[in-house]
């Protein structure tokens, strides 16, 4: 008796087979899906911040150099983790100075500052990682240690005979924000001028983004230049950083 | 007759319970592999296309391409659609009726920095990889 009822049940096999057929399909689709879906999904977002970022960093040479506002897009948190990771930084990038005595000796001014810079850096898991440099009007991106000019700076030193007129980018603070979602940068640009006459003196500048087109601009190879008894206008545009 | 008076001939209880276990088997196998490939057209579909940034210069009848981002290119699966012609890279030169070389560190990869020159005024520039359009350029 006990035996024919052994035989006659098969309750349990309708249950072992939905479980081997799930057990089948999870393990058939969850490593095509590890394999295939997460890095390709983790890239396009990624390549998706990445352009959203870049677009909207760049419209600050649009409005430079006067005073504006950025929307920039940061990070993002997917099911699939944190990607792009990305961080804006106004931070300087070397030194200014000019140091002379005007007017007979009467009047002696000397002029430091901070070369006004900002950076987007954005650090990809699936992409290289990519940083972009805004300073003085020109735009360098850098990559693996390496930095390309993308736009060329707009550095504004004429001097003639008797009349020298220096425009310089200084940056009032350092700042910084790095995060996900949307941020409201605030670029806030104010401008001071100077005038001197029958100056004597010296200019120096060490900048570690565009030192060859300053080199260029005062025809050093040093990195500084002496002047003469020369009527000077000094122009500084000061870069402040709201976040 | 058999052992304790059991006739096995007559007795084929037993066979049709393994007939029976061995459809069933059979139908998993079937409907778990009906079911996986089905999944697997279900998963969205996200192309792995390459990542990449260039920047086009045109000067004294020439176009300058430079790579200014992103992966580096393997020159073999790179194709260049200047204007209506198709070029692909025979080492760093184009090859095509257009001439152009690449200028970079000399191995099969088009990366960051290295620039094409092309020594024509072309005027649209597609760059394919993997056949895909990853750069299309205006000059």
């Amino acid at each position: 008796m006990i035996r024919l009822f052994a035989r006659s049940s098969s309750d349990a096999v309708s249950s072992v087979v939905a479980m081997t057929i799930v057990l089948a399909v999870l393990a058939v689709a969850l490593p095509l899906a590890i394999s295939n879906f997460i890095p390709c999904y983790v890239k396009s977002s990624e390549m998706q911040r990445y352009a959203e970022a870049e677009d909207s960093f760049l419209k600050i040479a649009e409005f430079y150099p006067n005073s504006g506002r950025l929307r920039l897009r940061l990070g993002e948190q997917t099911p699939f983790g944190f990607v792009a990771a990305t961080s804006l930084k106004a931070e300087s990038s070397g030194t200014v100075e000019v140091n002379a005595a005007c007017d007979g000796g009467n009047v002696n001014f000397n002029l430091q500052c901070n070369i006004s810079s900002v950076k987007l850096s954005m650090l990809g898991r699936a992409i290289p990682n990519r940083t972009l440099i805004f300073s003085e009007g020109g735009i360098v991106v850098e990559q693996a240690g390496t930095r390309i000019v993308l736009s060329e700076p707009q550095i504004e030193l004429n001097h003639s005979d008797d009349s020298l007129t220096l425009t310089i980018d200084c940056l009032k603070e350092e700042r910084g924000i790095s995060g996900s979602g949307s941020a409201i940068v605030d670029i806030a640009m104010s401008m001071e001028r100077w005038e001197y006459e029958n100056c004597t003196g010296y200019i120096y500048v060490n900048d570690s983004i565009f030192q060859d087109y300053w080199d260029e601009a005062m025809q050093s190879t040093s990195g500084s230049m002496n002047f003469t008894n020369k009527n000077v206008t000094l122009i500084v545009r000061w870069m402040e950083v709201k976040v | 007759m058999g052992v304790d008076g059991v006739d096995f001939k007559a007795d084929s209880k037993a066979a049709s319970e393994i007939i029976g276990e061995m459809l069933l088997l059979v139908i998993v196998v079937v409907l778990a592999g009906v079911l996986s490939s089905n999944i697997a057209s279900l998963i969205p579909n996200v192309q792995d296309t390459a990542y990449v940034d260039m920047l086009a210069v045109s000067e004294n009848g020439s176009v300058n391409i430079t790579h200014v981002g992103g992966e580096p290119l393997n020159l073999a699966e790179v194709k260049l659609m200047l204007d209506d012609e198709v070029c692909r890279f025979d080492d760093t030169t184009l090859d095509c009726e257009t001439s152009g070389r690449l200028f970079g560190n000399g191995d099969d990869l088009w990366e960051f920095g290295e620039r094409l020159q092309i020594n024509s005024s072309v005027s649209r520039i597609s760059v394919i990889y993997h056949d895909q359009i990853v750069c299309k350029i205006f000059v």
